[in-house]
């Protein structure tokens, strides 16, 4: 043990400052082994990630054979330490040992060690996870690696520089008294263990990469001082390993990854470019910029830099930082409103790495894999399956494949398709799926599997991915459906606030009364199969009272195409609380319906529909109705006028009213006033509405009118009219 | 006798504090910078001098905002204040100005008959006639003038100059020369001139500037009071300093009165309560710093002539609907919504609330 010269070299986690001295400090020391802090059994993920083609950033992922969404992530950048310490290795072909606790006892660790964060100050908390950053808050800076490099990155001296940092560990380690996250402290003792079997095995020369934290209690004089203490019982569990592609966006600091840096871009082009890094980092802002469609010119970027310069000498730095870079791009490259956030593109880039996969490595996959077989759809999976395959969904295990193949749907994978939803059937239990298979699918599957470990994880993630840059109604009511009937509950409250929020911006009542009908399937559906829905219950509330309060205010002046779309939404109101209205609503809406008729100025389509409806709901009487009538067909009123209100009226509707002797004087009297041309142009109008209407009706209208006969002055031509009426009518009582 | 003038110059105002920045600044001044850029911060953000003068704040808001605009200026790049109206942009030019040339009198008011001889020179035409074009002849305009002694010169509402005549100003940012062609002469700038412009985003009628002359400003969006008690700040600040220079004995603002309208006033400019929870209908409205502070002001002497009972909600909810309701229908929809869904429920705003109902439902 004495003749090994062991060297520690604590590094921050992703920091490129220490990633540079690192690389440095390997090459003069040359070592002939290598210790990271990585677990045990990551040893086999080094070894492959060596022979697999792959680009940083990716992550070494652990987790529970039987549990696979307890899982262990280690993401590594390209100016990650640990990467840039393997890749010394792999080059120089030095012996990597991995000397952290196994992930399967950290896979189980991670657990219980909630109850022991309890001994721990939240302020210490932060120093252990990032003492560097903890360092630079301290001295008033916002960001560790501006505090690094201010203080250290002149240093030439790399051995100084290791031995300063272990030095200031120390220091802060004494603060603390010793008291510290158990797991941490079971970890270092295990990596002491480590330490002294690797020494004992006879090496020359060993380095040590370690998170600065740990690096004062792994030095060669701790490791004489501290006895070997026993280890306790450590529970482990079947874990397997996989390397997965990663993103910066991942290794960005989080209250989950407390680990990260907030900045990994910048910590990129650091690396790379070391002292160029602000006028790097500005182009790749302009580039960024340029993709997305808006021109910056090579000027904006020289003044940028020129900008960033003065600012960090106003701020006293000797630099440009992250921060007067971004200060200096948002107004030297001034952006119209688009909604693409430039500081997130810029501080986390687009940046996904690259590893060459097999399939059974990802949890997701085998996930995936496992539930087809369990459901028996395996022959669907391939090329040329059967095509389609009706559900009984009163079946349980049918309902289980249902269930799966929505997930599938909210996944977006292109597989498996729903055919002839039928919105109108309640209590309809059958349903039809298309499925396509292609091998792209598998790739799919391969993405997915960043965004969780099982089918629930995954929908999860992409619903909530989707809310956030969801605007459109119908999307949500799609979702909504869909998520229902993969049984995924827990996605309710987020879909059902999404849906909230966007009611209330949304002022188009035709799009608000095109989601009644999904969320009364919904519930429908829902309490044919027991599961509670009392959130699809409260949006609907809420849809209502948006609709029923406020429809006549938008039957006011309307276009001709917009009058048919506040129809449709009109009737779609109607129909549903035909079927499932409750007295309030009703009376509310007949409320509605009243103003719309009596308001001079709505659209004449809406307001005979409004007519039609009251008549047939018996709230108005003849009187009324006579008075309405004659209003509508006052000499003066125009020919489009009083075609649209036929429209509106006859719509579906039996034309009981129109039977009534005075009413039919009324038309009459209007029609006698019109001149020629525009009863020429009324005919066509006047022929669509009517042709809606069913024979016997026309021929009740008909006799009603022959009663009348005798106050007209030609009865011959009254004859030929009614031989030829009766002719079309028999022609289309045969057809029709 | 002095004069009582209605608004002193923002350098005859704070003379005493510029004096004293000057005496103690040691650091390095650009050429022609009447204090160091440093100096001209503090000015800005307030502090403490060395002699123990407190420096008040100039402009309440994020610092980062002060420390772009003067590195701008230290740049050969001239600098644009954009943004709502009311966000202080003249305000903040006026003592930029102040503080980097040692007065704000060099400038511009930008109008639609804006012509060239404010931004370039005008002639003395007796003179012109009677001898032919010379340099007496020449009235030099204030940009001109500033390019000769090396001073910032300040362009208000330069949207609204005619596009044709902002362009004049494209050669002059560039190359830093005014040609005079009449008498074959070019005037050069000398080191610390730059210009200082400012643009409203939200008028009608405005000229947009072209992508030429886009390129050479640094644009610099004035924001918004982020927090209340920044708003409440800024506004109490202003308001006070208003009523002293009419030299009426005005009644006090209460502190509960000036927190409750302002947050009403946040919660309908943001279109959510302030706790997040209840979303509000979008008003066309800003409800800008400026606008309320003169809003208050307005209040104020109002009450002080016209009323004999202490000042109280009433008064300050009539204010709030003549500034920015007047007659527009929508608007009262949707404050009266807004009384109806929100201050009903509370009862701490009880006299609003009656207050809100009574107004608004006289039509």
């Amino acid at each position: 043990m004495a003749s090994c010269d062991m060297r520690l070299f604590g590094i921050r986690h992703h920091g490129s400052g220490s990633a540079l001295r690192l690389i440095a400090a390997l090459e003069t020391f040359s070592p002939d082994a290598l210790a990271i802090e990585l677990p045990s059994d990551a040893a086999e993920l080094v070894a492959r990630l060596q022979i697999t083609r792959h680009r940083p950033p990716i992550a070494f992922l652990h987790y529970d054979q039987d549990k696979p969404e307890r899982a262990i992530y280690l993401p590594m950048a390209v100016f990650s330490p640990e990467y840039q310490a393997l890749h010394y290795a792999w080059t120089n072909a030095v012996p990597v040992h991995c000397i952290d606790l196994p992930a399967a006892a950290g896979l189980c660790l991670s657990r219980s060690s909630e109850s022991a964060k309890v001994h721990i100050q939240a302020e210490y908390a932060h120093m252990v996870a990032d003492p560097i950053g903890y360092l630079a808050r301290q001295a008033g800076y916002r960001d560790g690696e501006r505090w690094w490099e201010s203080h250290f990155e002149r240093w030439t001296d790399h051995e100084q520089l290791f031995a300063l940092v272990c030095e200031l560990m120390g220091a802060l380690r004494e603060q603390t008294g010793g008291m510290d996250d158990g797991e941490t402290l079971l970890r270092e003792t295990w990596m002491r263990r480590q330490l002294r079997a690797l020494l004992a095995s006879g090496c020359r020369r060993l380095a040590v990469v370690c998170g600065a934290w740990h690096a004062p209690v792994l030095s060669t004089a701790q490791l004489e001082v501290t006895p070997e203490s026993p280890l306790p019982e450590i529970k482990t569990c079947a874990a397997a390993g996989a390397i997965i592609p990663w993103t910066y966006r991942h290794i960005a600091l989080t209250p989950a990854y407390t680990a990260g840096v907030p900045n990994p871009m910048w910590h990129d082009v650091l690396f790379q470019h070391k002292d160029h890094a602000p006028a790097a980092f500005l182009s790749h802002a302009a580039q960024c910029f340029r993709k997305h469609g808006h021109e910056i010119a090579p000027s904006a970027v020289i003044e940028a830099c020129r900008l960033a310069e003065h600012l960090a000498l106003l701020r006293e730095f000797p630099a440009p930082g992250i921060e007067e870079l971004l200060e200096a791009a948002s107004v030297l490259m001034p952006l119209k409103q688009t909604g693409f956030d430039p500081e997130d593109k810029l501080l986390y880039g687009e940046v996904t790495g690259y590893v060459e996969l097999s399939r059974e490595s990802l949890p997701f996959v085998q996930h995936f894999h496992n539930r087809l077989t369990a459901l028996r759809m395996n022959r669907f999976w391939k090329d040329g399956p059967p095509p389609e395959r009706l559900l009984d969904l009163r079946e349980p295990p049918q309902l289980e494949v249902s269930r799966f193949l929505h997930a599938c749907v909210v996944l977006d994978l292109a597989w498996a398709l729903p055919v002839e939803l039928d919105w109108n059937a309640r209590g309809n239990f059958n349903e039809r799926w298309m499925f396509h298979w292609n091998p792209g699918l598998e790739i799919e599957l391969v993405e997915l599997a960043l965004l969780g470990n099982t089918l629930e994880q995954c929908c999860g993630a992409r619903i909530r991915q989707k809310i956030g840059s969801a605007h459109a109604l119908p999307d949500i009511a799609l979702w909504l459906e869909h998520s229902l009937k993969a049984g995924l509950d827990e996605l309710w409250p987020d879909l059902a606030a999404a849906l909230d929020r966007i009611c209330l911006q949304d002022h188009d009542l035709v799009q608000l009364a095109r989601m009644i009908r999904p969320l009364q399937a919904i519930l429908d559906y829902g309490s044919l199969h027991g599961t509670p829905t009392d959130f699809a219950a409260r949006s609907l509330e809420g849809l209502l009272s948006h609709l029923v309060n406020r429809f006549s205010n938008h039957c006011i002046q309307l276009s001709q195409d917009r009058a048919q779309a506040m129809m449709e939404a009109l009737l779609a109101v109607q129909y549903h609380l035909d079927k499932n209205g409750s007295g309030e609503w009703v009376s509310l809406w007949k409320g509605q319906l009243r103003s719309i008729a009596h308001h001079r100025e709505s659209h004449p389509l809406l307001r005979g529909k409004c007519w039609s409806l009251l008549a047939g709901l018996k709230e108005i009487d003849e009187r009324e109705f006579l008075e309405a009538l004659q209003r509508e067909f006052a000499p003066q009123i125009g020919v489009q006028q009083a075609a649209e209100w036929f429209e509106g009226f006859l719509h579906g509707q039996s034309p009981f009213f129109l039977l009534l002797p005075d009413a039919l004087q009324c038309l009459n009297q209007w029609l006698a006033v019109q001149e020629e041309e525009d009863f020429l142009a009324f005919l066509p109008l006047m022929r669509r509405s009517f042709a809606q209407m069913k024979a016997s009706e026309r021929k009740r209208i008909l006799q009603a009118l022959e009663g009348h006969r005798s106050n007209q002055p030609s009865d011959w031509v009254w004859l030929l009219h009614s031989e030829r009426m009766s002719i079309i009518d028999a022609g289309c009582h045969r057809r029709g | 006798m002095e004069e009582k003038l209605i608004r002193v110059p923002a350098e005859t105002q704070f003379a005493a504090e510029l004096q004293v920045l000057e005496a103690e600044d040691r650091r390095p001044k650009p050429g022609n910078w009447r204090l160091s850029p440093w100096a001209v911060l503090k000015y800005l953000t307030g502090g403490k001098t060395e002699q123990g003068l407190e420096i008040a704040p100039k402009y309440i808001g994020p610092r980062r905002l002060l420390e772009i605009a003067i590195a701008s200026l230290l740049s050969d790049r001239a600098l644009l204040l954009t943004g709502v109206p009311g966000t202080a942009k003249s305000w903040l030019a006026e003592h930029l100005a102040a503080a980097v040339s040692g007065h704000s009198n060099l400038l511009v008011q930008g109008t639609s008959g804006t012509g060239e001889d404010a931004l370039r020179y005008g002639w003395n035409y007796a003179r012109l006639i009677s001898g032919g074009p010379s340099r007496e002849a020449l009235v030099p305009g204030p940009v001109m003038r500033a390019m000769e002694s090396g001073q910032l010169v300040r362009i208000e509402e330069l949207t609204r100059i005619p596009t044709e005549m902002q362009d004049a100003l494209i050669s002059i940012l560039s190359e830093k020369c005014l040609p005079v062609p009449e008498l074959e002469l070019e005037i050069q700038a000398r080191q610390g001139f730059n210009v200082l412009a400012t643009a409203n985003d939200q008028d009608k009628g405005i000229y947009p500037m072209s992508s030429a002359l886009q390129r050479r400003f640094n644009v610099l969006v004035m924001p918004l009071p982020a927090s209340l008690e920044e708003e409440i700040n800024i506004v109490r600040q202003r308001v006070q300093q208003l009523g002293q220079s009419l030299h009426l004995p005005l009644e006090e603002l209460r502190q509960q009165h000036v927190e409750k309208l302002l947050t009403l006033l946040r919660e309908l400019r943001n279109g959510v309560t302030h706790d997040g929870k209840q979303q509000l209908k979008p008003t066309r409205a800003v409800f800008s710093p400026a606008e309320t502070i003169s809003m208050l002001h307005h209040a104020r002497i109002q009450h002080h002539y016209f009323s004999d009972r202490p000042l109280d909600a009433a008064d300050l909810v009539r204010a709030i609907l003549q500034t920015f309701v007047r007659d527009d229908a929508d608007e009262r929809e949707v404050l009266s919504s807004y009384a109806e869904s929100v201050l009903r429920k509370r009862t701490a705003w009880k006299d609003w609330y009656d207050a809100f109902h009574e107004q608004l439902s006289v039509k």
